[in-house]
């Protein structure tokens, strides 16, 4: 292995880990609380649920956070009173999806949000991302993200619309837009 | 009667209108793991995050109160900034918050999952009362300054919330035995059984104990030659408490809470009057909880009787509470809580002047709290609260200066409320500014007691003043608290100003007979500023750290013999400390007290004051984890000086004694089934 090869390995590596950095990928302490908030609404009955990552194939960033979730969801994933199985959904199927909990990815455009929405809002499933953007755009119900602290943002129209049941408690607790 | 009618028609009601949404009572560790922090509904009645309350709060978690290895809570409440804790026995203390501490404080109010557990005939913590166990305890809340416009009139100085565990969501099954000094002798035990929608969680305990550290005890000998051991020294009580949660459907929750008590306790009562208090404690809670779409409704029911047969001073007091209240949203941005409570509060018995003779007060009280969030940065939260409170006797005394019952008639009516505006600059500041108006409206004894305690060698007798005022207090605050996650830690701070009107107190005078009259009195009003700050983090993955400090500064206004300012520590400090080594644990707190006066009746039957030097408190534990269930403990309490933090007052009847408080040491064993 030469050194010029050995350098451009470097470089690619780098590129790879500054581009799949640059990506906010949803983090462990983000499912966790994920997890923990589906507890809380009754519209998804306990047991096994399928947690559908929807994702734009076209799209890095969403390409880079479905990974991330794969990785973190595997086999399946023990919720409070769920057991998350993934399906991985491209955002164009997203209509024939019967998942009661839509993941949208980071790297959505806005009609892929809505389109997903609408799926949502026609199952009465819950819209979740940690792309709170999507959610101050109308886009979908709700929205976490854990940082120094935790942000927790729901879309009042879009819950409604979804016609979704949640903790009354935790409803005080976050922020209603 | 009618009023209980009216609450279970409201039942019905919103029973019969529900059907819309999930369980409704706080998931406390569901929502703290979500969080990342404790949540609470103690400060504004609407539940939300501990950083969020528009007051100064702080919340001490059951593992803190395990580690602490605290014999009582008034041990814990040691280590909050701002909270004054004297101890008087080993079984008793009175507790503050923020200055104007008394024997038989009166001035906080105390609450076991919202209902009062204090007792009302004196509005006192009677701690060695309560009917739960320290192991189900789920935390602590500290409202630090008034907050009457949501609690109530005891709510003046601040609030103390103690949350347990909810029987269907947590599971605690576990004994527990305690052998120490002072001939301690303690066991407990607790154990939860759960259901598909039900779960029901008993508990029972007996403690005996010396009241007194017979190594320090000083200034005894009159006393016990005339006194039989078991009736001076003596810290005993036996209680059961029964806690059934019923998930009646995704959107109704019931609770029926039934607990017993009875203690023998060696404490101080006003006029720093050290007395063996025998109390049996008996309550029934009923709580019920909805959501429908006019938002999230919560009845609350509970009755609690507090007899205590001690001859001349005998009493029996029966507290009826009715509570509703409605939350709701309107909008995203606007939380709205209306809320009603009808008390009926009875004592009777020799205190006030016979076993037929009653004393009854019946108090109306509708309030609202309304929390707006402007905007992600700026929030304001208002609450007012009108009391109207209607006290009658039943027959005329034949004790003391006020012997015609329609003295007694009358009627109290006052508004207490809250304002706060917060301001989170950035995700790791909040400054709060608030003001608020709290009360104390005088107790049934303060106002009502009638009784002549002894003939001899002097005539004495005890009253109350059917003439007294309400007190009352205005508070202003300013607070900051940041989060330092880069160093994981928290900062605290607040500074604040108080203005007491109409101070309660204790008075002597002479009567016709004659005869010493010991009594109360309004004496005037009496100005208070402090400060608090506080750290608190882990260090390096392993070691838990918090210290704070508390300064309080009173100047009491010319009036007729208030001491407040002289007695209260300016300066009081408190260091904690906690790590884990393999399967040890280790813990310990510090507390400075700097030195203050103490007021106290003496063998003259005249009021004065002695000084109470500055003293350390100093408490260790050391654990080990035998495996999952079993843990072995010892812990030491009061581990640097003999000292004292009251002065004991001596009237001329009974016996007296020190109160120097020593060491003590106790082995702890612990399983969880």
């Amino acid at each position: 292995m030469n050194l010029h090869f050995k350098i451009g390995l470097l470089s690619a590596i780098s590129m790879f880990g500054l581009s799949f950095n640059a990506y906010a990928e949803t983090s462990p302490q983000e499912l966790a609380a994920i997890a923990k908030i589906v507890s809380l609404s009754k519209d998804i009955p306990a047991g096994d649920a399928a947690f559908a990552v929807v994702y734009d194939p076209s799209s890095a960033a969403s390409n880079a956070d479905l990974a991330a979730i794969k990785g973190l969801i595997g086999d399946g994933y023990k919720a409070p009173k769920h057991m998350f199985k993934l399906e991985a959904v491209p955002v164009d199927n997203v209509s024939g999806s019967s998942a009661k909990i839509l993941f949208m990815t980071e790297g959505l455009s806005g009609d892929a949000q809505k389109k997903i929405l609408t799926r949502g809002v026609a199952n009465q499933a819950l819209t979740v991302t940690t792309s709170l953007p999507y959610v101050e755009g109308g886009n979908c119900v709700l929205g976490v993200d854990v940082g120094s602290g935790v942000k927790i943002i729901m879309h009042s129209e879009s819950y409604s619309a979804s016609k979704l049941n949640f903790d009354s408690a935790f409803k005080f607790m976050i922020k209603e837009i | 009667m009618k009023n209980i009618k009216l609450l279970a028609a409201s039942l019905l009601v919103s029973t019969a209108i529900t059907g819309v949404a999930q369980a409704q009572t706080i998931d406390y560790g569901m929502m703290e793991s979500i969080f990342g922090e404790p949540v609470t509904a103690s400060a504004t009645g609407k539940p939300q995050r501990a950083s969020e309350a528009p007051v100064s709060m702080e919340i001490i978690s059951q593992e803190e109160i395990r580690r602490s290895g605290a014999r009582d809570i008034p041990q814990i409440l040691r280590r909050v900034a701002g909270v004054q804790v004297q101890r008087s026995y080993n079984g008793r203390a009175d507790v503050s918050i923020r200055g104007f501490n008394k024997p038989y404080a009166n001035r906080l109010l105390i609450l076991v999952n919202g209902r009062q557990v204090l007792s009302d005939s004196f509005g006192q913590a009677n701690w060695a009362g309560l009917s739960i166990g320290m192991d189900e305890i789920r935390q602590i809340e500290v409202v630090k300054g008034p907050n009457t416009s949501l609690f109530g009139f005891n709510a003046e100085s601040g609030v103390i919330n103690i949350i347990t565990f909810s029987p269907i969501q947590d599971d605690i099954s576990q004994a527990q035995v305690k052998v120490g000094t002072q001939e301690h002798k303690e066991v407990n035990i607790t154990h939860t059984a759960q259901f598909d929608n039900q779960a029901v969680r008993i508990s029972a305990g007996e403690l005996d104990a010396d009241g007194f550290n017979r190594d320090s005890m000083t200034g005894m000998s009159a006393a016990t030659s005339t006194v039989d051991k078991k009736n001076k020294n003596d810290w005993a009580g036996r209680r059961v408490n029964v806690d059934y949660e019923w998930q009646v459907n995704d959107a109704s929750n019931f609770r029926a809470q039934v607990g017993h008590n009875t203690n023998n306790v060696r404490q101080m009562i006003p006029f720093a009057i050290p007395s063996r208090s025998n109390n049996d404690f008996d309550f029934a809670h009923l709580t019920y909880a909805t959501q429908n779409k006019y938002g999230l409704w919560n009845a609350n029911l509970y009755k609690v009787s507090n007899d205590s047969p001690s001859g001349t001073t005998g009493f029996e007091n029966d507290l009826m509470v009715a509570k509703l209240d409605n939350l709701f949203k309107i909008g995203t941005d606007h939380s709205i809580r209306v809320a009603g409570e009808y008390r009926d509060n009875q004592l009777s018995g020799a205190i006030v002047g016979g076993v037929d003779d009653t004393f009854d007060l019946k108090l109306l009280a509708p309030s609202v709290m309304w929390d707006w969030k402007v905007s992600d940065q700026w929030n304001i939260t208002n609450s007012v609260r009108y009391d109207h409170a209607a006290y009658t006797r039943n027959a005329n005394t034949t004790f003391g200066p006020h012997t015609n019952a329609n003295l007694f008639d009358r009627t109290i009516e006052e508004f207490s409320f809250n304002s706060a505006v917060s301001f989170k600059p950035t995700a790791t500041d909040t400054f709060r500014a608030s003001v608020s108006r709290g009360l104390h409206i005088p107790s049934l004894i303060e106002l009502g007691g009638s009784t002549q305690v002894a003939t001899t060698p002097t005539s004495l007798g005890f009253t109350g003043d059917p003439g007294l005022e309400t007190e009352r207090v205005m508070a202003y605050e300013l607070a900051w608290d940041k989060k330092l996650p880069q160093h994981n830690m928290n900062f605290r701070s607040a500074v604040f100003m108080q203005k007491a009107e109409n101070l309660l107190d204790n008075k002597v005078s002479v009567i016709a007979g004659p005869t010493v009259l010991l009594t109360f009195d309004n004496f005037g009003d009496s100005d208070t500023w402090g400060a608090e700050f506080g750290f608190d983090g882990v260090h390096n993955n392993w070691l838990r750290w918090g210290a704070n400090y508390t300064y309080l500064n009173t100047d009491d206004q010319a009036g007729k013999g208030l001491l407040y300012e002289d007695a209260q520590p300016n300066h009081q400090v408190s260091l904690m400390a906690g790590f884990d080594h393999k399967n040890w644990e280790f813990d310990t707190d510090v507390h400075y007290i700097s030195s203050y006066k103490s007021k106290l009746t003496n063998a003259a039957s005249t009021i004065t004051v002695e000084d109470i030097d500055a003293y350390f408190v100093v408490n260790a534990r050391a654990g080990y984890n035998v495996n999952d269930n079993l843990n072995i403990a010892i812990t030491g309490y009061n581990l640097a000086e003999n000292h004292r933090e009251w002065a004991l007052g001596k009237i001329s009847t009974g016996p007296s004694g020190a109160n120097t408080l020593g060491r003590s040491v106790l082995a702890n064993l612990t399983y969880k089934f």
